[in-house]
This record gives C-alpha cells, sequence and structure tokens, in this order.
C-alpha cells in the first residue's frame, strides 16, 4: 500500500535560475521523511516534481518502481495537503471531503460512509453539514488532512501545513500527522522550515539548501553527525569552533580547546572531523572551578532558560542555554566565568 | 473604521446625484404612463388610466418586446460562451503583462463611436464586404451570402461586438475568488479540466457570470443603433417601438412600454440575486 519513491537525477530549472540542482533521493516505503529547508531552498519545488504538479527539467521520478516523471498529479496514487489548504468554500466539510471519492465515481451512499469515517479519524466525526468559512484554524487543518486520507493514498504529501497556525496549535497537529502515520501507514514526506517539526516527526530527513541535498539521515544523525557547518548551524548548533588539535584515544576523540582537553565519545569514522560544534544545553556555568575561562557578553531571559553568549580570549564564541533555575548568583555582562562541557557536548561536524 | 454616520457623508453626493438623475425621471416615466392622452391639447392630462397598458397589446408591441428580452438574453448567452474562456485564459493563462495587453485589447474597440462600430459591420458583413468577398474568393459561395448583413444574425453580431467587455470584466474579479491551490486540490483529488470547470470553477463565478449576463442584457434589451444600422427591413426593438410611438407624441404608451420593461429587469435582477448571490461578487476575497 505504502508507495516507494526514487529520485534519478532531478533537476528542475526556470529560465536562467536552477531551483533545484541534480539530485537523487530515495524514500522508502511507509517512511515519515521530511524536506526540511529554508525559502528558496528548493523543498517546494522538489515535492511539486513529487505530486506530479510539475516537471523535473532532467531526470526522472519513480513510484514503486515504475516511472511516474510525465504522469500528471490527477493520475498519481498520492495526495496533497496544501499550505493553504485549498478547501473549497463553496462546499461543506463533507462534499470537501467527498469530492475526490465522487470524482472517482464511487456513489453518494459509499462515499457518506467513508465521508463519516475519515471525519472520524481527525477528530471531526459530526462536522458534516458545516461550513468551510466557519471552522477554526485546526478544524480547516483536519478537514483538508481528512480530504487526502479518505483517499487511501499510498503517499502523503504535506507541503508546510502548519504554516500560520499559532504555536499550541501547531503541536498540537504535528502530534497528530505522527499519529496518522502511524495509524494509516502510508509513505508521509513532509516540507517544513520548522526544525522542531522534523526532528519530532521525521524516520528520516534531508535538510536542503540551494537546490541541493546537504545531508540525508535519521534525525539523531543529523544531530549528532551533521555533515557540514551549514547543516551544523540550521538544526541549532551556532556555536563551531576549530580545536588546536583533534586525535584519536581509542573509539573516543581527545579535542583540545583554549588549553584544555575534552572528550568526544564513540567517534567511528576513518577520517578525523575539521572543527566541532558544542551544544549549547550541555554547558554549565560556574564562576570558578573547572572549564574553559570565558566572559559573559549577553544575556537573555527566554522564561524556561537564559540564553548566553560567551567570548574566549582568542576570539572564540560559545552560545549557553542554561536553565532558569541553574544559573549562577552575579551572572552578568562582563563578568568572568567557567563553562564546563559535559559528556556529549561536543559534536564533530565532518565537512 | 468610519462610523457609519460618516461613511454616509461620503457616499451622499454620489448617492443624491443618483437619486436626482436617475430615479426621479424614472418616477416620473412610471407615473406618467397612467395619465391619459388628450387629443385635443396634444398634450398628456393627470388621470388613473390602463389605457396606454392596453395598447401595448395591440399591433404586436408585446411581441417586439417579448422578441426584444429574448434577442437580449441571446446576446448576453453568447457573450458569456465567448468571454468566459478569454476570462480564464486572462486568469489563469496569461503573465501579468500579457493579460495586461489582453484586457487593452478588449477596451479598445470602445474608443469610437457605437456608430461607427456598429456600421463598420456593415463593411465585413454586406454583400460586397470583406466575408462574402473572401468566401466567394475562396470558391466556397458562388453567389454573396444574403443573411450576414440586415438580418438577426447582424444584429446579433453586432451586440455581441459591442458589449462583450462588459462580460469579461465583472467575470475577472469573480475568478480571483477562484485561488490556485484550488485548481492544484481538484486536479490533485483527481479532477481532469472539465470536472474541476463544472465542480469548482462556475460555481465560484456564479456572481459574475450573472453580472456580467445582466449588463449584457440590459444593455442589449435597450440598445437601438446596432438595429437600425444591422437589422433587416422590420426589424424592431423596444427602444425602436419607443422611438416611434414618441415620434407620434403617444406619452403613456411610451411610458407603460418603458415601465413594463423596467419591471421585467427589476425581477430578473431579484430572481438572479436570489439564484446566484450576486452580491458575492463584492465580498471580501
Amino acid at each position: 500500500m505504502a508507495i516507494g519513491i526514487d529520485l534519478h537525477g532531478v533537476s528542475r530549472v526556470f529560465g536562467a535560475v536552477t531551483a533545484l540542482a541534480p539530485l537523487d533521493l530515495a524514500i522508502r516505503a511507509g517512511e515519515f521523511f521530511t524536506l526540511l529547508g529554508s525559502s528558496g531552498s528548493g523543498k517546494s519545488t522538489l515535492i511539486r516534481i513529487i505530486g506530479g504538479f510539475d516537471r523535473p527539467t532532467t531526470g526522472s521520478v519513480a513510484f514503486d518502481g515504475s516511472d511516474v516523471t510525465h504522469l500528471p498529479a490527477n493520475r498519481r496514487n498520492c495526495n496533497t495537503v496544501f499550505q493553504d489548504l485549498a478547501l473549497f468554500p463553496h462546499m461543506t466539510v463533507a462534499q470537501n471531503v467527498a469530492y475526490g471519492l465522487r470524482t472517482r465515481g464511487e456513489s453518494r451512499t459509499q462515499a457518506e460512509s467513508k465521508v463519516r469515517d475519515a471525519l472520524q479519524l481527525v477528530d471531526l466525526a459530526g462536522f458534516e453539514g458545516r461550513n468551510i468559512a466557519h471552522l477554526s484554524g485546526g478544524q480547516r487543518q483536519r478537514v483538508a488532512l481528512a480530504r487526502s486520507l479518505v483517499l487511501e493514498p499510498g503517499l502523503l504529501l504535506l507541503d508546510e501545513p502548519l504554516t500560520g497556525l499559532d504555536e499550541r496549535l501547531r503541536q498540537q497537529m504535528r502530534d497528530e500527522f505522527g499519529r496518522l502515520h502511524r495509524k494509516i501507514g502510508a509513505t508521509f514526506i513532509l516540507v517544513t522550515h520548522n526544525q522542531d517539526e522534523a526532528m519530532s516527526l521525521s524516520d528520516r530527513m534531508a535538510i536542503m539548501h540551494r537546490g541541493g541535498v546537504e545531508q540525508v539521515g535519521t534525525p539523531d544523525e543529523i544531530l549528532n553527525r551533521p555533515a557540514n557547518e551549514f547543516v551544523a548551524r540550521f538544526i541549532g548548533l551556532e556555536s563551531i569552533i576549530t580545536p588546536e588539535s583533534i586525535e584519536r584515544a581509542g573509539t573516543d576523540l581527545r579535542v583540545q580547546i583554549a588549553g584544555q582537553s575534552f572528550t568526544l565519545a564513540d567517534y567511528a569514522r576513518d577520517d578525523l572531523p575539521a572543527k566541532v560544534a558544542i551544544r549549547p544545553d550541555r554547558i554549565t556555568l560556574s564562576p570558578d572551578g573547572a572549564g574553559l575561562p570565558l566572559v559573559i557578553e549577553e544575556i537573555r531571559f527566554r522564561g524556561l532558560h537564559y540564553d548566553c553568549r560567551l567570548r574566549g580570549p582568542d576570539g572564540v564564541t560559545l552560545g549557553a542555554e542554561i536553565a532558569s533555575d541553574a544559573i549562577p548568583e552575579g551572572l552578568e555582562p562582563g563578568a568572568q566565568v567557567r563553562a564546563d562541557l559535559h559528556r556529549g557536548a561536543l559534536i564533530p561536524v565532518l565537512a | 473604521m468610519f462610523r457609519i454616520g460618516r461613511g454616509f457623508a461620503l457616499a451622499s453626493p454620489a448617492l443624491l446625484l443618483t437619486l436626482i438623475l436617475g430615479f426621479a425621471p424614472l418616477a416620473v416615466v412610471v407615473v406618467w404612463s397612467f395619465w391619459a392622452w388628450d387629443p385635443a391639447t396634444y398634450w398628456i392630462r393627470p388621470d388613473l388610466s390602463l389605457a396606454a397598458y392596453a395598447q401595448i397589446g395591440e399591433v404586436g408591441r408585446w411581441w417586439v418586446i417579448v422578441t426584444s428580452l429574448f434577442k437580449a438574453a441571446l446576446a448576453a448567452l453568447a457573450c458569456l460562451a465567448v468571454g468566459y474562456p478569454a476570462a480564464l485564459a486572462v486568469h489563469f493563462v496569461a503573465s501579468r503583462r500579457m493579460a495586461l495587453v489582453l484586457i487593452g485589447a478588449f477596451t479598445v474597440p470602445f474608443f469610437t463611436s457605437y456608430l461607427i462600430r456598429a456600421f463598420s459591420w456593415r463593411l465585413v458583413l454586406g454583400r460586397t464586404g470583406l466575408i462574402n468577398d473572401w468566401l466567394m474568393q475562396a470558391g466556397i459561395i458562388s453567389e454573396p451570402l444574403d443573411w450576414l448583413l440586415f438580418s438577426d444574425f447582424a444584429v446579433m453580431i453586432g451586440l455581441i461586438a459591442s458589449y462583450l467587455p462588459f462580460v469579461i470584466f465583472p467575470l475577472l474579479l469573480a475568478l480571483r475568488r477562484v485561488e490556485p491551490s484550488f485548481l492544484a486540490a481538484a486536479q490533485d483529488m483527481g479532477a481532469g479540466f472539465l470536472r474541476t470547470l463544472v465542480t469548482i470553477i462556475i460555481p465560484l463565478t456564479k456572481p459574475g457570470i450573472f453580472a456580467g449576463f445582466l449588463f449584457v442584457f440590459v444593455m442589449s434589451a435597450g440598445s437601438s443603433t446596432e438595429v437600425q444600422m444591422l437589422g433587416g427591413a422590420g426589424a424592431s426593438m423596444i427602444s425602436i417601438m419607443i422611438n416611434d410611438v414618441m415620434r407620434v407624441v403617444n406619452f403613456p404608451l411610451a411610458f407603460a412600454i418603458s415601465t413594463v420593461v423596467l419591471v421585467a429587469l427589476i425581477g430578473a435582477v431579484l430572481l438572479g440575486n436570489a439564484r446566484f448571490g450576486l452580491t458575492r461578487l463584492f465580498e471580501d476575497f
């Protein structure tokens, strides 16, 4: 039922602009796959090509091994939840959800019972006769989902559907996507610029940048082994430094920063990284004691934690997230502190 | 935010003008249609007489009204048939620049007087006009086609050519309600172009369709130039008939005819609004 996708040398050129450089990508059947990138990274172009709304300039798209490159969207076993949802304003909830079924030629009674099931699935039982204009943002979101899911697609494309929802609703709908994916078992592809969404939902994800794929991997792989500096920064590892030396010590790496030695555990690759990133959430600050001697540049209150910017003697800058209740007394800009790096604070940046 | 009072203040010059210039003469027309014709003074005198309305039934006048309204409706439908695909092309297919050029092209014919526009069709449709010339040169016909000019066909061509833009603009306005993503969504759920047109585009543009129909219908029903220039001998339209009646200074009859047409048109508007929601054309998008 779930569809596996193979992209070979897919590119898309608009006039003089290359929106997508030739890329290969394999998405497994049943996987929750995320295309993560900022605007202009080519992620939307790519999902339009997978959905059949656009043709690649070069390359081929295959669903379960059969070529669909030139098959238009209305003949692919795949449905899309659009960024603006595209609910038809002149139809009721039930008519919207039944649209695809009726287009397929299913009978009114058959469609009716499927619509009821689909609305039940997205917690909108009893909303059949409602007017689209009178629904809340979250309810519209669910109608759009039901409208796609009722067709039982082997592949569901989610084109930034959470944009424009407030934070609470966003998290709620995000979890809903996860629940529906587990329940239905179809392949899901989510396009987003929000790394939280990507990290919490994906089986695997691709980081896109300037029309190319920077890295493909599980959220864990991408967080702990970012392929390059761009990926590291994109997923929130802003503090990237070049240590004085990096050398092997058994299965670990010994990393020298500002004259002090730190351990990076379980490094399995053959080549050594040139740089390391420092996780902002694995640092403790103290007025004296062990760790790097640094000066505080800035402290910002963020509710549950403080964001601190720290500067070292040789121009190194670090970001640290310190829990609100763990901030030492008398910490203010200009103060001298020691920053101790916990286990797992260092992340190798491979290129 | 405007207060209601201030909003009315802003609209008041236009409201006043509409009342004085538009409604006052109409009211007079309706009132005078019940007055009686006085042969002694060659003028009308106050009365509450239905004589003028009875006269509509004479010498086939009601038939002219019915056929006029029928021809006007036909012209409006023909304009929609031609204008709808054009509006679709301007809205969905054309680039911004091309859309501007197309809209301009629809407007340019209005830069000449309607008299000249109607007359120019004589040069195209006449016995020695362009079309007959071409058809004869191409050997398709040996005799010029007579029914091209001075016929209902010619009148219809003239009306369509004159009033086509009046369907295109309301349609373009209505098409703004059709988001491109609606079309993508319909396609995504398996619909081809025809099904998308019937289930999405036409239902969403119903107010524009009706507004366009109404513009052309009303203007065609009141047209006289096209009929006079292009119609056959004895071809009549409401406005020509009114003209004839006025010439023999039978004002109550002229006003009675006008009142009947007025009531018919108002009825059409109310019916259309109830059925197609004309007011939705002006809703926020």
